[in-house]
C-alpha cells in the first residue's frame, strides 16, 4: 500500500491542434506530472500552406491579395511591408496624401488586432464580458474600413504608389466619433477587468529578462514588456512617422501583467496618432501612377514594418521578370514563440494557457 | 563601432548596398564556410541580435543569408554563405536560441544539415512529403 | 381619467395535438444546434464576429459553442485545410455523435480558395473527404451571410434526411 502511494508517473497531455485557447491550429506536448508541468514540445505545421513556394510562379501584382491572408487580424500593415519593398526597388514615392492616409489606416489596423488580442486574452482566462465589449469596438473599427474599401477584414488597399480609394467625408466623421467614445470605453474596460482574481492569475508568471530578447530576438510587445527599447517606428522610421508625436510604453519585469499594461497603453498612443494624423492630413492626389507591368530591377530587396506583433519583414530576389524569384517572409510570431519551451517548464497546467495568451502569436503567419 | 573593425582578421568580402534603395546597410561574402560560429560569437558580443535566415536555390547551389541587426538604431547586416547541395553547415544554436527555429527550417525546405544542432527535424511540412520543396528541382507528385 | 389597456382574449385551444413525430424531432434539432470550435484561419474571426453582440448567432440557438466535438452536432470548417491537418479533422468529425451536420465556410473550405493553384500544402477543398450539407461562399463572407447559411441548414433539417 505504501509504495502503490509514492509511485510518481509523469504522462503527456496534448494541447491539440483544435483547442479553444490556442488562437489557432498549434499543437504543444506536454509532460506533466501531477499538474506541474516537466517539459513541453511545441509542434508547427498544421496551416503550412507552402505560399513562398507558390509565390515564384505567380506576379508581383498577383500576390498582393494573398498578403491579406497571413495576419487576418490587422491585414493592412502587411500589405504595407510587401508595397513598401516594390516601391523601394522601383523608386517611386508616393505623395504625401497617401503616407498620411496610410498612417491612419495602419493605426486602425493596429488598434483593431490589439483589441481582439485583449477579448480573447480574457476569453481564455474565463472572462466573456470583456470580449463583447471590445468586439463592439472593433466593429466600429470594421464599419470605417467597409466606408473606405468596400471590405471589413481583407481589404487589398494599398497598391504601387499610394492607396486605391481617397477617404470620404462619411469616414472623418465616423473617425472623430469612435476618438470621442474610445477613452471612456478603455477605462471601463481597464476597470471592468483588473480585479483580484486576474491580477492572481497573471502577475510574477512568465518572465522575459533582456538577455533572452536579445538571444531569442524577440521584438514587439514581448520585449517592450521587459524594458527593451526596441520599436520600428523610431529606430527605422519609415512614410510620415518622423513627423509623429507619440511615446512608446516600456515594462520593467517582463511578466505576463506587463505585456498586458503595455499592449493597453499602445492603444492610448495608436488613438493620439490617429487624432495627430487627421489634423495633420493636406489635400491633393491620394495615388502616383503605377507602371501597368511591374517587372522590378535585378537585385534584392527589404523593408521592415513595425506591426501589432513586432518586426515584420519582407524580402523579395529579382531577377528581371515578372515574377520573384524568391519571396521570403520574417514573421514576428515565429522568433517570438520559440521561446515557450523555455518558459513553460515548472507551471502549472492552468498557467500554460496564460503565458501562451500573453506573447499574442498568429499561427497563420508562423506556418505561412 | 564599425561593422568593418567587428569582422577584422576574418575572410570576408564587402559587397556594395545602398540603405535607402534596398533596406540593408552592409553585406559581407563569407569566404571561409568555417567561420561562421566566430562571426556570430563577435556579433553577440557587440549587441546585435539575429533577425532571420533566409536561404535560396542558385542554380549550382544554394545561398544563406545570415541578418543581423541592432536594436537601438537600425544597422542592417547580411552575412552571405555559398554551399553545395545538401551540405553540413556549422550551427551558430548555442550561441543564438533564435536560430534553432530558423536553421530548422532551412533544412526543411532545402535540404542543408546543421553540424552541432539540438535536434534537427522538420518543422513545418506535412508528414511524407519527400524531397526539399524549395529547390528549383522539386515538383509536386499525385 | 388613467387609460388602462384592454384585455387580451385568448382564443380557445384543444389541449392535446397531433403530429408526426419525425417533425417534432426535426424541429427540436434545428433550433438547438451546437457548433464545435473549429476555426483554422481567417473565416475564424468572421465566425466569432457571428457570434459576439452585433449579429448575434444566440437567437437561433447555436450560440453554445463547444469546446469538444463530443458534445456537439454542427462542424462549421472555418478557413484552409492543410494536408497535414485533414486527418485530424476527419477523426473530430467520426468522434461527433449522429446526426451531425456541416458548414463548408469561406472559399477556402469549398474549393482552396485563393490558393487553388500552385500550392503544395493545401487540400482542395473540404468535400474531398467530408460530406458537406451548406455552402457559404466569400473570403471571407461576412456574419450575414453565415446566418444565412444556418437557417438554409435549418430548413434542410425540417425536411428530412
Amino acid at each position: 500500500m505504501e509504495e502503490q502511494n509514492n509511485i510518481k508517473q509523469d504522462f503527456y497531455v496534448n494541447m491539440g491542434p483544435q483547442h479553444p485557447s490556442t488562437h489557432g491550429v498549434l499543437r504543444i506536448v506536454l509532460r506533466v506530472e501531477g499538474e506541474k508541468v516537466l517539459s513541453s514540445e511545441t509542434v508547427l505545421g498544421y496551416a503550412h500552406r507552402g505560399v513562398e513556394k507558390m509565390a515564384e510562379s505567380k506576379t508581383y501584382v498577383q500576390m498582393m491579395p494573398v498578403m491579406d491572408r497571413f495576419d487576418y487580424v490587422s491585414a493592412m500593415l502587411y500589405e504595407w511591408a510587401y508595397v513598401g519593398a516594390m516601391e523601394r526597388a522601383l523608386g517611386i514615392t508616393p505623395p504625401e496624401r497617401a503616407e498620411y492616409i496610410r498612417v491612419i489606416m495602419g493605426e486602425l489596423n493596429r488598434l483593431a488586432s490589439h483589441f481582439l488580442w485583449v477579448g480573447a486574452f480574457l476569453l481564455d482566462l474565463g472572462a466573456f464580458t470583456p470580449f463583447l465589449w471590445v468586439f463592439d469596438a472593433r466593429e466600429r473599427i470594421l464599419d470605417m474600413f467597409e466606408e473606405v474599401t468596400g471590405q471589413r477584414m481583407t481589404t487589398n488597399y494599398f497598391k504601387i504608389g499610394g492607396v486605391h480609394d481617397d477617404l470620404t467625408p462619411e469616414f472623418f466623421k465616423m473617425a472623430n466619433d469612435f476618438i470621442k467614445m474610445i477613452y471612456d470605453r478603455m477605462k471601463d474596460v481597464e476597470e471592468l477587468i483588473e480585479s483580484i482574481i486576474f491580477l492572481e492569475r497573471v502577475k510574477d508568471l512568465g518572465f522575459i529578462s533582456k538577455e533572452d530578447v536579445l538571444d531569442y530576438g524577440l521584438t514587439g510587445p514581448v520585449a517592450r514588456g521587459s524594458g527593451v527599447y526596441v520599436d520600428t517606428r523610431k529606430t527605422e522610421p519609415y512614410s510620415v512617422y518622423d513627423r509623429l508625436n507619440f511615446e512608446v510604453p516600456l515594462g520593467t519585469k517582463g511578466d505576463c501583467y506587463d505585456r498586458y499594461k503595455v499592449r493597453m497603453q499602445e492603444i492610448i498612443q495608436s488613438v493620439k496618432i490617429i487624432e495627430q494624423a487627421l489634423g495633420m492630413i493636406p489635400e491633393g492626389p491620394y495615388t502616383e501612377k503605377s507602371p501597368k507591368v511591374v517587372k522590378l530591377p535585378e537585385g534584392e530587396y527589404y523593408y521592415a514594418v513595425e506591426s501589432a506583433r513586432g518586426l515584420l519583414g519582407v524580402y523579395l530576389l529579382s531577377d528581371g521578370s515578372t515574377k520573384p524569384y524568391r519571396f521570403k517572409l520574417r514573421v514576428p510570431s515565429f522568433a517570438n514563440l520559440s521561446i515557450i519551451d523555455k518558459l513553460l517548464p515548472g507551471n502549472k497546467i492552468s498557467d500554460v494557457v496564460a503565458i501562451l495568451g500573453s506573447i499574442d502569436i498568429v499561427v497563420p503567419e508562423i506556418d505561412r | 563601432m564599425g561593422v568593418v573593425s567587428i569582422l577584422e582578421n576574418l575572410a570576408v568580402e564587402k559587397v556594395e548596398k545602398e540603405y535607402s534603395k534596398t533596406g540593408f546597410c552592409h553585406s559581407f561574402l563569407l569566404k571561409d564556410k568555417s567561420h561562421i560560429r566566430e562571426v556570430a560569437k563577435r556579433f553577440k558580443d557587440y549587441d546585435y541580435y539575429l533577425e532571420t535566415i533566409i536561404g535560396y536555390d542558385k542554380g549550382d547551389g544554394i545561398r544563406l543569408i545570415y541578418v543581423f541587426n541592432r536594436f537601438d538604431k537600425v544597422h542592417r547586416t547580411l552575412i552571405y554563405l555559398d554551399t553545395a547541395y545538401f551540405e553540413e553547415v556549422d550551427s551558430i544554436a548555442d550561441i543564438y536560441s533564435s536560430a534553432i527555429w530558423c536553421e530548422s527550417e532551412v533544412y526543411d525546405l532545402l535540404g542543408n544539415t546543421f553540424k552541432g544542432h539540438p535536434c534537427l527535424k522538420r518543422l513545418l511540412t506535412p508528414e511524407g512529403l519527400q524531397g526539399y520543396p524549395l529547390l528549383k528541382s522539386w515538383k509536386e507528385e499525385e | 381619467m388613467v387609460k388602462v389597456p384592454e384585455k387580451i382574449e385568448v382564443p380557445y385551444v384543444p389541449g392535446v395535438r397531433f403530429a408526426v413525430l419525425e417533425d417534432i424531432l426535426n424541429w427540436a434539432r434545428k433550433n438547438s444546434l451546437w457548433p464545435a470550435t473549429f476555426g483554422l484561419a481567417c473565416c475564424a474571426i468572421e465566425m466569432m464576429a457571428a457570434g459576439a453582440a452585433r449579429f448575434d448567432l444566440d437567437r437561433f440557438g447555436a450560440g453554445v459553442f463547444r469546446p469538444s466535438p463530443r458534445q456537439a452536432d454542427l462542424m462549421i470548417v472555418a478557413g484552409t485545410v492543410t494536408k497535414k491537418m485533414a486527418s485530424r479533422v476527419k477523426t473530430l468529425y467520426e468522434q461527433m455523435p449522429a446526426p451531425k451536420y456541416v458548414i463548408a465556410l469561406g472559399a477556402c473550405a469549398i474549393s482552396g480558395g485563393v490558393f487553388c493553384k500552385d500550392a503544395y500544402g493545401v487540400v482542395k477543398g473540404v468535400d474531398t473527404f467530408l460530406p458537406v450539407d451548406v455552402y457559404v461562399p466569400g473570403c471571407p463572407p461576412r456574419p450575414e451571410a453565415l446566418i444565412y447559411g444556418l437557417l438554409e441548414l435549418q430548413k434542410k433539417i425540417q425536411k428530412g434526411k
